[in-house]
């Protein structure tokens, strides 16, 4: 009985693992039998039909029978002992009664057996092999920009659960059976998913119905959709969410970016045009920045450190560029829209650069975007822009971008409307092009091709003026410049191994450039060559990487100057070959985690001047704490002689100049108060040596010179930028810059004096763009509705300036030969004008469209021009026994822009 | 280059950031001395010949002053115009009587005192002395058979400028400075001597309609012209200027037709630029100012005669008085020629001052009242 027991028991478990049913033995069977042997064993299940109205309804169960099995395995009748619901029962007795068994064996012989069989409903079961396929798909991107959105979460929700009436099983039974398919998940009554890296979705097997799509993505405003979806067909769409702000913005924590440097600040891309002041012109940020001095009536001039207009050199991409910007800083020559960074290096910097003994700004181009082709339209005031960008094909991708101004037009335009008449007409216009051309054939390999060209054309004519000579120009009325610029720079990134980097430009040139003020000066100058940098960057070990490189000018320049000199007009034309052929080397050394030794050594070679330079250079930064950074830089710097050309003229120079030698000394230390605030300040001691300056005298080989290199300068400082990084509503910053510039020479600087006071050849005079104090506030505020609002506030120590004793002394002097009084001078740069103090203002506002942006803004300069006119210079009678000040008007400028 | 930029950057923006600085240049009210020019006769000279200074100057009325003058015999200046030299000064005595008046004869040797000219000679032969060269050019001028232009050109070009200055102490302390040409130039019978300009005539011109202030406006809206002065007829009083609505003004002075050696002269220079000699006309500066003698302390300056225009031609466009209470002023005309390309030149100047008379319809009262 008791193996009997055991066997059928044994038959039980087995045909649970078989069907998933259960068989029991009958205890009612007679003990007197011969042993069972084997048990029935069920060769083939019939299924039930799973009554529709009770699998809609999600019924389940198991209905209990009791089998009698023949001797030749069929069923032969049937008991219920425990139903479901009449329905099911039959269905499940219908399927029972067709089973077929191989029959118990007991005694060596075929015998019936009574088995207690449960039959199991399982809704589940009844979608065990539901159909796969996608029946909504799409692409989620963000409105106006069209890029797509990676890996938001898309849910999809049913308002109307009863749509779908083909659905055998209940609603959710189904939802949770979908939701277990790969690449989405039911959550609370609704089947959610994820878009990939390219913003592309899919959802499988939903119910046929409404669909409430809903996409609940950080940083976009919350929307959802309904779509129709039907069974067994594909609904495919495009979907656009709105970002809840679209005034991104990028800058690079000043001085932390670069470790290797010790005063780099980086700014990078786009919305750094947002701030207030620089009239969209994100290479103009710069001047917002320690260490550079406030340019006059805003104009484009970088003094860093004190050091001359001509000390700072700009590069685009490693390459020289001849000028920064248009008229001299209304914009820059290169459009921001095609720019990835600018990095002002203010000094100290390493042996990457040479042939200046000031700052270095170098700017950076952007590849195309290479997602889909990109266009945008900009029109303001001044100028009109678009630009075009996108993938030629998988490894080539190109952008163009091409400006020209209308400024002449408007400005005539506004003084029509205002009744201003001036006594000139003004000419200006410029035109800039970029193309870039993207090559990337491989993951460690990145190559582009710039054509850059630009023209610069300002001219003003008064007609009432007669000037000078017709041997210097016939023009006698007009004051022009025009500049041109067309350059071709190829450059080409390899990843040679994982220890090895070589990074290679080559650059040709061509920039004619000419002048004429009254005809009293004239010039043509032209310049044509070639630059070539290689730079390889090689991990010799974890703790020593060594940069070397080259660093090669060449050029040829042409020229001819007309100058109606004080005994008639002279002209000077010369061609010759100025260079500037260097090599260089750094270490970055580590000799512990924390410390970072930059030791390096360049050598430049000057064709023009016959002589060539080594500037030895260290840099080094100290981590000595979490947060807290100590660094250090020392260096010697050269340049060919400024003015650049002239200083070394035959006629207007001397081409005995040596070159200008600099000595840079910083020291500084970086605290990063919390994630957003850091803090930055640096104090240098710089100096100069061979600073050409102007002389009537005589050289070493008797020749008459107009240049002599004996003025020194020296100019030490303390810098501070603390600096607010790009929260959810703000970003800013506060700079604040304390500096003295000072210059000694054998003879005057004040040329003009003619019976003012006496000249001190040992006395350190004021440099002439020396600003005592420079302090900035920056603060940019993103408001709802993509409304962004800045504000730009500087206080700065007035421009040194030579007291006029007509003014101050009523010492008065008539020029009766010219019919004109002149001034008096007093002391050189012995006074300073008062205090300018600019508070610049910005408002953005965005629309978005569906596949478009819409922006306009208003960028109003000095608004506080009504109450505080900062003055820039003095405008004095005719006598010059008053004045009154002459400043900044508030300039408003506003545009649209439209980018798709 | 950079620099060139920066200045003509900045000056866009000065243009449109200034405003209207009321300047008084062209009103000499009185408030304090104003001179107006030097006058050299003959405006250059040789060595050994006699000049007279006069110093033409509107003084305030009732101050006292001082006025001391001094030649410089070294002067120079550098390629750029900056004055390097500024030696072997002497002082001159003015004519008995006066003192803005001053007779003197220049030295023989006046010429040796230029560092300049010396440093020319020096380049030209070391061994050459002054003196030597002196005698030359001095012979060379006087000889008798007429010189080539070459000859002409090296004469005029043994020359030295020198510094004068009348320092006025007084109400104000002014110093007027003047060049004045040495050479011998003035011995060949030659244009090449400078002359000091003359003003034969001076006019107003009444033009039809308003803001006609332009030149062009003469040929074909001139209603009336009217003689201030009349080198034909010099002792003619002015006329009386009235003053209408919707009428223009201008002051014309004689505008220079060549005519011997007093307007627009021609001259010949060595082009440093082309190696050669070459001619060029001299270029005119004109300079008009006036003082309105019925101006009554707290009348506005705008008030007064207001000049248009740049000013430095012949042609000076005005606005009459709106004040009609001021009738009678007087008007200072100063003309200076110009040799932009010839070495060591001095301009010579002319002057004329009128007085005249304003007179107001009863519709330009009644609009300015």
């Amino acid at each position: 009985m008791k193996k009997q027991k055991w066997i059928v028991l044994l038959m039980f478990a087995l045909s649970r693992l078989l069907f998933g049913q259960e068989i029991e033995i009958d205890s009612t069977a007679e003990p007197e039998l011969a042993p069972f042997e084997k048990m029935p064993v069920l060769k083939e299940f019939i299924k039930a039909d799973y009554p529709a109205e009770e699998l809609k309804k999600g019924v389940e169960g198991k209905v209990l029978f009791e089998l009698f099995i023949t001797d030749s395995g069929r069923v032969d009748s049937i008991t219920v002992l425990q139903g479901l619901n009449p329905s099911m029962d039959s269905a499940a007795l219908h399927a029972v009664r067709r089973f077929q068994y191989e029959p118990a064996i007991a005694g060596g012989v075929a015998v019936p057996v009574l088995l207690q069989y449960e039959y199991r409903f399982s809704v589940q079961d009844e979608i065990k092999e539901l159909e796969k396929y996608v029946n909504l798909k799409g692409r989620l991107i963000e409105r106006g920009t069209r890029s797509p959105i990676p890996f938001a979460t898309i849910v999809a929700a049913f308002p109307d659960t009863t749509r779908d009436t083909t659905l055998r099983v209940p609603w959710t039974v189904y939802l949770q059976k979908i939701g277990g398919f790969e690449g989405q998940f039911y959550e609370a009554g609704a089947i959610v998913t994820q878009t990939d890296s390219l913003g592309r979705f899919a959802f499988q097997s939903l119910p046929a119905g409404i669909i409430k799509l809903s996409f609940p993505v950080s940083g976009y405003r919350a929307d959802s959709i309904i779509e129709a979806v039907e069974k067994g067909a594909l609904t495919e769409n495009e979907y656009r969410l709105e970002k809840l702000n679209y005034n991104e913005y990028e800058i690079v924590v000043y001085g932390t970016v670069e470790k290797e440097e010790v005063a780099k600040t980086q700014l990078t891309l786009t919305e750094i045009k947002r701030i207030p002041g620089f009239g969209g012109d994100a290479v103009k940020v710069v001047q917002a920045l320690p260490g550079v001095a406030r340019s006059s009536f805003n104009g484009g001039e970088i003094v860093v450190r004190g050091s001359g207009t001509g000390d700072t050199r700009y590069f685009l991409d490693g390459m020289e560029l001849p000028v920064l910007f248009h008229f001299g800083g209304l914009k820059s020559t290169y459009n921001s829209d095609a720019l990835s960074s600018v990095d002002l290096y203010p000094g100290g910097f390493n042996s990457r650069y040479g042939n200046t003994v000031g700052g270095v700004v170098e700017i950076k181009g952007r590849p195309a975007k290479t997602d889909r082709w990109h266009g945008n339209v900009d029109i303001n005031l001044i100028d009109a822009s678009f630009l075009a960008e996108g993938p030629i094909n998988e490894e080539f991708a190109l952008l163009v971008t091409a400006r020209r101004s209308y400024i002449a037009d408007v400005l005539n335009w506004g003084l029509k409307q205002a009744g201003i008449i001036l006594p000139m007409t003004v000419v200006p216009y410029y035109w800039d092009i970029v193309a870039r051309l993207d090559y990337k054939p491989s993951r460690d390999c990145r190559m582009f091709l710039t054509g850059f060209a630009f023209t610069d054309q300002m001219k003003f004519v008064f007609s009432e003026v007669r000037g000078g000579s017709t041997e210097v120009s016939e023009a006698k009325d007009e004051i022009s410049q025009s500049v041109d610029f067309q350059t071709l720079i190829y450059g080409w990134d390899q990843h040679i191994n994982k220890s090895m980097d070589n990074e290679f430009r080559l650059q040709w040139g061509n920039a004619p450039t000419s002048f004429n003020i009254f005809s009293f000066a004239k010039g043509d100058f032209i310049q044509y060559g070639g630059y070539l940098r290689d730079e390889w960057a090689w991990q010799i070990r974890e703790k020593l990487k060594l940069n070397s490189g080259l660093d090669m000018a060449l050029y040829r320049v042409d020229y001819t100057l007309d100058i109606l000199s004080a005994d008639g007009a002279r002209q000077s034309k010369r061609d010759l070959y100025v260079s500037d052929l260097a090599g260089y080397v750094n270490a970055e050394y580590k000799p512990v985690k924390s410390l970072l030794l930059v030791p390096g050594l360049r050598y430049d070679y000057y064709t023009e001047l016959s002589e060539g330079r080594l500037s030895p250079r260290v840099t080094s930064r100290f981590n000595w704490k979490k947060g807290h950074t100590l660094k250090g830089a020392l260096g010697m710097y050269n340049q060919s002689p400024e003015p650049y050309g002239q200083a070394i003229d035959s006629v207007w120079g001397n081409p005995e100049l040596p070159a200008t030698l600099g000595k840079q000394a910083v020291l500084g230390y970086e605290y990063q108060l919390t994630d957003l605030i850091g803090l930055d300040v640096q104090t240098y001691y710089n100096t100069q040596k061979n600073i050409p300056a102007q002389s009537d005298s005589f050289n070493s080989s008797g020749n008459p010179v107009n240049y002599l290199p004996d003025q020194e300068g020296r100019m030490y400082g303390f810098e501070l930028m603390l600096r607010h990084s790009q929260s959810e509503h703000f970003f800013g910053w506060i700079s604040y810059s304390l500096s003295r510039s000072e210059r000694r020479s054998p003879r005057r600087m004040d040329e003009e004096a003619q019976a003012g006071s006496a000249w001190d050849p040992d006395k350190w005079y004021l440099y002439g763009k020396d600003k005592t104090h420079n302090l900035q506030f920056v603060g940019s505020w993103r408001l709802p509705r993509n409304w962004e609002v800045g504000g730009r506030l500087r206080y700065v120590t007035g421009n040194p300036y030579t007291p006029y004793l007509s003014y101050t002394e009523h010492q008065y002097f008539y020029d009766a030969e010219n019919g004109r009084y002149r001034p008096v001078l007093g002391e050189y740069l012995s006074d300073r004008m008062g205090a300018f103090v600019q508070l610049d203002v910005r408002v953005d506002k965005k629309f978005i469209y569906e596949k478009w942006i819409l922006s306009a803004y208003l960028d109003v300069q000095n608004v506080n021009y009504p109450i505080y006119n900062s003055p820039e210079t003095y405008d004095y009678n005719y006598d010059y026994s008053d004045r009154q000040v002459i400043g900044g008007i508030i300039i408003p400028s506003l545009g649209v822009k439209a980018e798709f | 280059m950079k620099k060139i930029v920066s200045i003509l950057s900045s000056a866009t923006v000065f243009l449109m950031g200034c405003s209207n600085f009321p300047t008084t240049y062209e009103n000499v009210d009185g408030s304090k001395t104003r001179p107006l020019a030097i006058v050299c006769e003959p405006p250059e000279a040789a060595p050994g010949d006699s000049v007279s200074l006069s110093l033409l100057c509107k003084f305030k009325p009732g101050s006292s002053r001082t006025i001391t003058w001094t030649i410089y015999y070294d002067y120079g200046t550098d390629l750029y115009g900056n004055e390097i030299f500024l030696s072997q000064s002497k002082r001159l005595s003015t004519v008995a009587g006066t003192d803005t008046l001053v007779k003197f004869r220049l030295p023989d040797s006046a010429l040796f005192y230029s560092t300049l000219l010396k440093n020319t000679i020096k380049g030209i032969d070391t061994s050459l002395t002054m003196a030597d060269a002196d005698n030359m050019f001095k012979t060379l001028s006087l000889m008798s058979p007429p010189l080539t232009d070459s000859m002409k050109n090296m004469v005029n070009n043994f020359a030295s400028q020198v510094k004068i200055v009348a320092h006025i102490y007084g109400d104000v302390d002014v110093m007027v400075e003047k060049l004045f040409t040495i050479r011998y130039t003035c011995k060949l019978d030659s244009l090449q001597t400078n002359q000091n300009p003359c003003i034969r005539w001076l006019k107003v011109y009444t033009l039809t309609g308003k803001d006609m202030q332009d030149p062009d406006s003469i040929p074909t809206h001139t209603e009336k012209v009217q003689y201030l002065y009349d080198e034909n007829n010099p002792v003619a009083p002015p006329e009386t200027i009235t003053v209408d609505v919707d009428k223009s003004y201008l002051f014309v002075a004689d505008s220079g037709v060549l005519v011997g050696d007093t307007l627009i002269q021609r001259y010949q220079y060595f082009s440093m630029k082309d190696n050669v000699i070459k001619q060029d006309y001299e270029i005119y500066h004109y300079d008009w100012l006036f003082t309105n003698s019925d101006y009554q302390s707290g009348m506005k300056q705008d008030s007064l005669i207001l000049m248009q225009g740049q000013n430095n031609g012949p042609i000076a466009g005005f606005l009459p008085p709106v004040d009609t209470r001021m009738h009678h002023f007087s008007l200072y005309c100063v003309v200076r020629d110009r040799r932009m390309n010839e070495m060591f030149s001095s301009s010579g100047v002319g002057y004329r001052e009128v007085k005249g008379y304003f007179s107001y319809t009863q519709a330009y009262i009644r609009k300015h009242q």
